[in-house]
């Protein structure tokens, strides 16, 4: 089996962790717990350190299984297929999510009057032959473009320096507005779910464990940064600002005879929108084929696809309602998803004989 | 069986479809013994045929036999005792066929000559400093340049013979104790099994040698000058030299190879970083300019800083073209006059050149078909594309596609095509070797060498993207 480095590893995480939360989540926070958004920041991406840890310790003790194989030998084939199933509508939702996030965002940004079929057409075509590719490939790509992209988020923080204001007003929040905010949009953390899917792709030893950390501790800073900055900018007019990391340099005319500098971050969230959802495609693609066995991955793009397409087709559904539909359903899966399952999978580690006591 | 002179001449000029330039020649020694010879009027030295086989033979007064005459030829080249069934063969090959009466054994002796250019610098890979000599059509010269290279047994030349009428000499060549096994046998095996009519050059053979037959992107390199063979060789590559082609293939090959320059590696080190820094952006302006500016000009005109705007709308205003066919309009214009400057002779091309850079470019924006910023941007993208002249064919297409999906698609089309391509290239496999390697997957060693290139005593391991038998380069 064609397995990925423990550097690919951390850039796939790196990628994920940027997911959702770069564009629209700081305003939507704000609405909630204000500045304190930032604690809720902090608080959930801690959250995703201790999964990675479980994935690590998880790993470490089922080196060569799946996470499916796993589970279906702990809890049942029945309990693993449902729990797939779940999981298929969760990973679908967040793609409909991030693709809806980025078309809003391109739209508004650079595409005035395109016709909504440039989008789905370039998302459908790069992400399913992304898909098609393998996982090797496709964590070489972005292996090779993550340096890139986190060269452009620093400069779009660095560039936003000029229009620092002030710092944030902090501990302004109820303490029941703080959890709410939190719990309605766990949804978007968790990514690190999506590795514990691929483990048995992954090629991980001490040294690549202390690798994806790292990785992992970057992306982090750059996205606490991201949210402090945001806030200092535009304090409380900052749940009107629904593109983050590009508003945060447009509102700046100290930059405007340089040209419009908002194309850096425009490029970094093309790049960034279209790897999440090749990757979580991926994992979609790798559950449908767990669940039925018979069919390939192929089988798994189209339902994706037909899936997709007569979705955005049909409805009529922008990001925020599909946010505001997420926060009454998705907290739910989230907790089951990404915080008990690992949990459960810990305690698997903890007691019984595993893969690597029986090697 | 004892050979009957006459008899054996006419049965393998026969056998040679008794062509015109098949030559036989009897010669009745001083001992009335008879002695035939065969051979290519066209393919032999006529002077050594001359005084360095007939005159021996003629003024022997004594009684010839093949040892004796195979001793006493000094002047000739390689001497093989041959049976009849070998005799066509060597005639082919360019070799004088003796035939003795009353011996069972002929000798093939090695007389062979056809005109050869000598080493001369390539037109595509000229340096400033460093080694000017190139390879040239003849296979012996070729091994030559790399000899002298490499005064060590390790050169290892293994020769085969591909084409089932053109019947080329291929030649393998790599250092043994460096090229990984695996890797030579499998090149070995790949080319013994090409079954073709002939092949006239080495690009005959490159497709066979490929993963990815199918693919626009290179996957053999390939190389015209003996130095930057022989420091591909040290790295643990493979040579494969064909019999009347200038143009050396390695094996494995990266994507990065054609942006390195032996030119890099003969200044100062810091200076080669710098000018590979210049390539690949070179390589990105002749690949994104046009597909951007398109875009930008189509779609995201409100991202468009608006200084550049104004000076685009003033002089785009009144054309009859819409911009995606202006750029496709001019890119054509380009490249009819690249390639009618390419075949024409040298002292029309400049005139070409004039015509089609000043009066055709000038005459267009005057008469308001082209834009100023149109001919700017795809004269500056066709220009880049040179800067690595021997990818400059796939980066042509490449353009055209950039061109065709910015035009259509916008910027997210031009990224998306961008990761389309990074990830097909990172699914190639050459030999072992990841086809972006050092930087997916990142090799970090490799890295000292891949853009910037570190200082000769740093460069201690050899490339570890591809397969080597021994890492340790310097101590």
């Amino acid at each position: 089996m064609k397995t990925i480095s423990s550097r690919q590893t951390a850039v796939i995480a790196g990628i994920l962790l940027f997911a959702n939360k770069i564009l629209v989540l700081p305003s939507l926070l704000y609405e909630h717990a204000k500045a304190d958004s930032v604690f809720i920041l902090a608080i959930l991406l801690l959250a995703e350190f201790a999964l990675l840890l479980i994935f690590f310790r998880l790993k470490r003790a089922y080196p060569k299984s799946s996470f499916y194989q796993i589970i279906s030998q702990k809890m049942g084939v029945f309990a693993a297929k449902i729990i797939y199933f779940l999981i298929i509508l969760y990973i679908f939702y967040k793609i409909l999510l991030v693709y809806n996030i980025s078309y809003v965002y391109f739209r508004v940004q650079v595409y005035l009057d395109a016709s909504f079929y440039i989008f789905l057409l370039v998302f459908l075509l790069v992400c399913n032959s992304c898909v098609m590719r393998g996982l090797r490939p496709l964590a070489r790509c972005a292996e090779f473009f993550f340096f890139f992209i986190i060269a452009c988020v620093v400069f779009c923080l660095l560039l936003s320096i000029a229009n620092f204001n002030k710092f944030p007003i902090f501990f302004d929040t109820a303490y029941s507005d703080f959890f709410l905010g939190g719990f309605k949009y766990l949804f978007c953390f968790g990514d690190v779910l999506l590795l514990f899917l691929l483990m048995h792709k992954i090629e991980l030893d001490k040294k690549g464990e202390r690798q994806v950390v790292r990785y992992l501790l970057v992306v982090s800073a750059l996205i606490v940064i991201l949210y402090i900055m945001f806030f200092s900018i535009f304090n409380h007019t900052s749940f009107v600002h629904k593109n983050a990391l590009s508003d945060i340099i447009t509102f700046s005319y100290r930059f405007t005879d340089l040209g419009r500098l908002d194309m850096v971050a425009i490029v970094t969230v093309m790049f960034l929108s279209l790897f999440q959802i090749s990757i979580a495609l991926y994992v979609f693609c790798e559950c449908f084929t767990q669940i039925f066995p018979p069919l390939g991955k192929v089988y798994g793009l189209i339902t994706f696809d037909l899936l997709f397409v007569g979705l955005t087709l049909i409805s009529t559904l922008d990001y925020l309602q599909l946010t505001q539909l997420g926060t009454l359903v998705m907290p739910y899966f989230a907790i089951v998803l990404q915080y008990l399952l690992p949990l459960v999978c810990l305690f698997f580690t903890l007691g019984g004989r595993h893969e690597k006591n029986r090697n | 069986m004892f050979f009957n002179v006459e008899k054996q001449l006419k049965s393998i000029k026969k056998q040679l479809n008794s062509s015109s330039d098949v030559a036989t020649r009897v010669i009745q020694t001083a001992s009335s013994q008879k002695v035939g010879m065969i051979f290519l009027r066209s393919m032999i030295n006529s002077d050594l045929f001359l005084n360095g086989l007939c005159k021996p033979i003629s003024e022997s007064d004594e009684r010839i036999d093949i040892e004796k005459l195979a001793s006493s030829l000094v002047k000739t080249g390689d001497i093989k005792k041959i049976d009849e069934k070998q005799a066509c063969d060597s005639v082919i090959n360019g070799s004088v066929v003796i035939i003795i009466e009353g011996e069972s054994k002929m000798l093939a002796v090695d007389l062979q000559k056809y005109p050869a250019r000598l080493p001369a610098e390539p037109p595509t890979s000229s340096v400033i400093q460093g080694p000017r000599e190139g390879f040239v059509e003849d296979v012996k010269t070729n091994i030559t340049l790399l000899r002298r290279r490499f005064y060590t047994k390790d050169l290892t030349i293994k020769e085969l013979r591909i084409g089932k009428f053109s019947q080329t000499k291929i030649v393998i060549a790599y250092i043994k104790g460096i090229a990984d096994k695996k890797v030579v046998s499998e090149i070995s095996t790949r080319l013994k099994q090409i079954e073709v009519d002939g092949v006239i050059d080495s690009q005959y053979i490159m497709q066979f040698l490929e993963k990815r037959p199918h693919s626009l992107f290179k996957q053999v390199g390939s190389i015209e000058k003996p130095d930057i063979v022989a420091a591909k060789m040290l790295e643990g590559r493979v040579a494969i030299i064909v019999d009347g082609s200038p143009i050396v293939l390695t094996l494995p090959f990266l994507f990065l190879e054609d942006v390195q320059s032996s030119d890099d590696y003969y200044n100062s080190h810091i200076y080669g970083g710098f000018i590979r820094v210049v390539r690949i952006i070179a390589v990105l302006i002749a690949l994104l300019l046009p597909a951007t500016y398109i875009s930008l000009r189509i779609f995201h005109s409100n991202v468009t800083p608006i200084k550049f705007l104004v000076t685009i709308t003033n002089t785009t205003k009144g054309l009859p073209f819409t911009p995606f066919f202006e750029m496709i309009f001019i890119s054509l214009l380009f490249q009819i006059l690249y390639e009618v400057s390419l075949r024409l002779p040298s002292y029309l091309g400049l005139a070409t050149s004039v015509v089609g850079a000043l009066i055709l470019g000038d005459t267009g924006v005057k008469a308001g078909l082209i834009s100023p910023p149109g001919v700017i941007i795809v004269a500056l993208a066709k220009i880049a594309l040179y800067t690595v002249p021997e990818q400059a064919y796939q980066l042509t297409i490449l353009q055209y596609l950039f061109l065709f999906i910015g035009g259509s698609l916008g910027m997210l089309g031009i990224v998306g095509l961008v990761i389309y391509l990074i990830t097909y290239m990172a699914s190639i496999d050459s030999y072992g070797a990841p086809y972006l390697a050092p930087f997916a997957p990142r090799v970090e060693k490799d890295l000292k060498d891949a853009i910037l290139i570190s200082n000769t005593l740093d460069m201690k391991t050899r490339p570890q993207s591809f397969k080597n038998k021994n890492i340790t380069r310097q101590k």
